[in-house]
């Protein structure tokens, strides 16, 4: 197991300042800060795709970049292929990125309306050298387009972002990220802006390329009938901290936390036979507290004990696979 | 008995390169007390529709031709002075982006307020006391009444905006996308509201969203368009259990459910065609699987087959 191991997170932190007016800065008072990553550990495998689903606010996208180091994490470590991504120097973090990329939610606002298609992926073919001559980029523009679905490539070369589908679009973001031939790719909501019909088509194309080249997925989103469909498992994250994880299929069918099994019963269904359920729990998430050592659940939780409110729960295994974090199931 | 009729309704956007035919001869009507559902892709026609029958299309839209019957009156002839007066009171919307659509600079009580006030002659005191029913009746403690937009969360936006919509007990509500963009806890909530206020306040609505699984939850009846046509209408319960339209079909084949058995997802190849020089025969034809020579020459009509309208020549 362990060397089929792309990326493992250990205990990672990412902690923001929460600003100070000039009194403030004057008295003697203690300086504060919003853990937005409270302690994260996973592991993705090759060829894995871990989703990470929850609601806005509970630290999935801070995480992402995070990981990628767009932004410095304030405590853990993260190995990519057994090396240590927080130790690495600039110039060695910068050979390292190629093989570490990430999609964003908004294919738009990710490419440069002012470059044709064309154009965005020789750029990133000359930032990273990938190849010599111009007759060589010409060829590996042509062929990534084709991977990426974009057929003919002809009709898509010379055409700027504004005249593609948001489909269209995220395929060529696709094909930016795949040029590089990543071993581990971040996708922070890749399909949450596209229509219903076009959706799954780009699923199917990550898929397809992550059998293909072998590459490993963290997938994030809010969205877990998506999530089910491309993951092969699943962490549901709360507040900056993993509540649940398990594989796909056995976290919707046997969900154990408290929390897990309210979004669960918030999605809704398509199947008009369906009664409608009021979600279990109440209220709305909090501001993401600074110290704090219960559950963070604990507010919201219809079954909150005693034991809740005064220790924090840690992810211990449930069943084989299926961690949680929670008291009550224990 | 219908209280809202649509009846051959053509809408177009002049651009540069030509007329768009954003709706392109659509009609359908809402029944007293029920909910009808518009879905489609983006560009379809369902916001154009909808914006329609608030009458707020704009230069450089125009209605081309068709009538929308509201309670007798024809909401595209009326003269403005009196879709002024219904707009609010009998006629009202919620829209996307509730975010956007609140004012920054005035506090949520005297937004819900000022509705009241141009529609019934109340004192200022009285709409300020309604308002404060409103914020109770959508779930928002009244003690928040003088809170600004930017104080509340997107959920609680979206309330307010129904609090303002639902303020003169309206006939008829237009629901345009209203829990999109929000956490699906969040949205169960608003869904939960949308559909005790209908039964409490005996709403018609009309509910517009690309998300069938939305639609499927709220609605009586749904109306599904396609690059500003109307392929099927049906009931709730008949298009979902079986839908007949290959467009219809193609929806619902792609709409990922985490319920049930996993079952294999088939997405709808290729792009919504150009409004400005939409295909010949069938819009569809080009995405359809089962398209013929008809369906690339002769654009079909919609037919009553088995309590659906649907407009395919393959359905006979």
């Amino acid at each position: 197991m362990k060397e089929q191991e792309i990326l493992r997170v250990e205990d990672l932190k990412k902690y923001f300042k929460i600003k100070r007016n000039a009194l403030e800065k004057l008295a003697p008072k203690e300086q504060k800060y919003i853990h937005a990553v409270d302690g994260i550990s996973f592991t993705v495998g090759e060829k894995e795709v871990l989703g990470f689903v929850g609601e806005s606010g509970c630290g999935k996208s801070t995480m992402s970049r995070t990981i990628l180091r767009l932004i410095e994490p304030t405590a853990g470590n993260i190995y990519f292929n057994g090396k240590d991504i927080t130790a690495m120097r600039r110039h060695e973090l910068r050979r390292n990125r190629r093989y570490m990329q990430m999609i964003f939610q908004d294919p738009f606002g990710s490419l440069n309306p002012r470059r044709t298609v064309s154009e965005t992926l020789r750029q990133t073919i000359r930032i990273h050298r990938l190849v010599n001559t111009v007759e060589e980029e010409d060829n590996l523009i042509w062929k990534t387009l084709e991977e990426v679905e974009l057929n003919p490539p002809d009709l898509y070369w010379d055409k700027y972002p504004a005249s593609l589908s948001g489909g269209q679009q995220q395929r060529v973001s696709i094909g930016r990220v795949l040029i590089l031939r990543p071993k581990f790719v971040i996708a922070d909501e890749p399909v949450s802006m596209l229509d219903v019909s076009v959706r799954i088509g780009v699923l199917k194309l990550l898929l397809k390329i992550k059998e293909k080249y072998n590459i490993s997925f963290i997938y994030i989103t809010h969205d877990l009938s998506t999530a089910r469909y491309v993951c092969d498992r699943i962490a549901i994250m709360y507040l900056g901290k993993i509540v649940e994880i398990a594989p796909t299929e056995e976290i919707l069918q046997n969900p154990v936390h408290p929390y897990t099994n309210a979004l669960l019963t918030a999605v809704p269904d398509i199947d008009p036979n369906i009664q409608v359920h009021d979600v279990p729990i109440k209220g709305f998430v909090p501001v993401i507290p600074g110290e704090s050592a219960v559950c963070r659940f604990y507010p919201r939780c219809p079954y909150s004990m005693e034991k809740c409110g005064e220790e924090e729960p840690e992810l211990l295994e449930y069943s084989k696979g299926h961690f949680v974090a929670c008291f009550l199931k224990r | 008995m219908s209280i809202l009729e649509v009846r051959d309704l053509y809408i177009q956007y002049l651009t540069r390169k030509g007329a768009a035919k954003a709706v392109d001869g659509i009609s359908f009507s809402v029944e007293k007390n029920t909910t009808l559902g518009l879905i489609g892709e983006s560009g379809c026609g369902k916001t154009t529709t909808a914006m329609a029958i608030m009458r707020f299309i704009m230069p450089p839209g125009k209605i081309m031709g068709g009538k929308i019957i509201f309670e007798g009156n024809d909401i595209v002839k009326i003269p403005e002075e009196k879709i002024r007066n219904l707009r609010g009171e009998k006629l009202t919307i919620v829209r996307q982006e509730a975010q956007n659509a609140l004012n920054p600079v005035m506090n949520i009580g005297d937004q819900i307020a000022e509705v009241i006030l141009e529609h019934e002659n109340i004192s200022k005191r009285d709409a300020w006391e309604r308002a404060k029913q409103q914020l109770d009746l959508v779930g928002i403690i009244h003690k928040r009444v003088k809170s600004y937009p930017h104080e509340l969360s997107g959920g609680m936006r979206q309330r307010v905006m129904i609090a303002i919509a639902t303020a003169c007990n309206p006939d008829f509500l237009i629901l345009d996308e209203p829990i999109t963009g929000l956490d699906v806890i969040v949205q169960r909530q608003l869904l939960i509201l949308i559909n005790n206020l209908r039964e409490k306040l005996n709403l018609t609505a009309t509910f517009i969203a690309h998300d069938l699984s939305v639609i499927s939850e709220t609605c009586d009846n749904v109306v599904v368009m396609y690059a500003g046509k109307i392929m099927e209408k049906a009931s709730k319960m008949d298009l979902f259990n079986n839908p007949m339209h290959p467009y219809s079909k193609a929806l619902i084949k792609a709409y990922p459910s985490i319920r049930g058995e996993k079952k294999e997802l088939m997405s709808i190849p290729g792009v919504p065609p150009s409004l400005i020089d939409p295909p010949r025969g069938c819009r569809f034809n080009p995405r359809c699987k089962y398209a013929t020579h008809i369906c690339r020459e002769e654009e079909p009509e919609i037919r009553e087959v088995n309590g659906h309208s649907v407009a395919c020549h393959l359905i006979k």
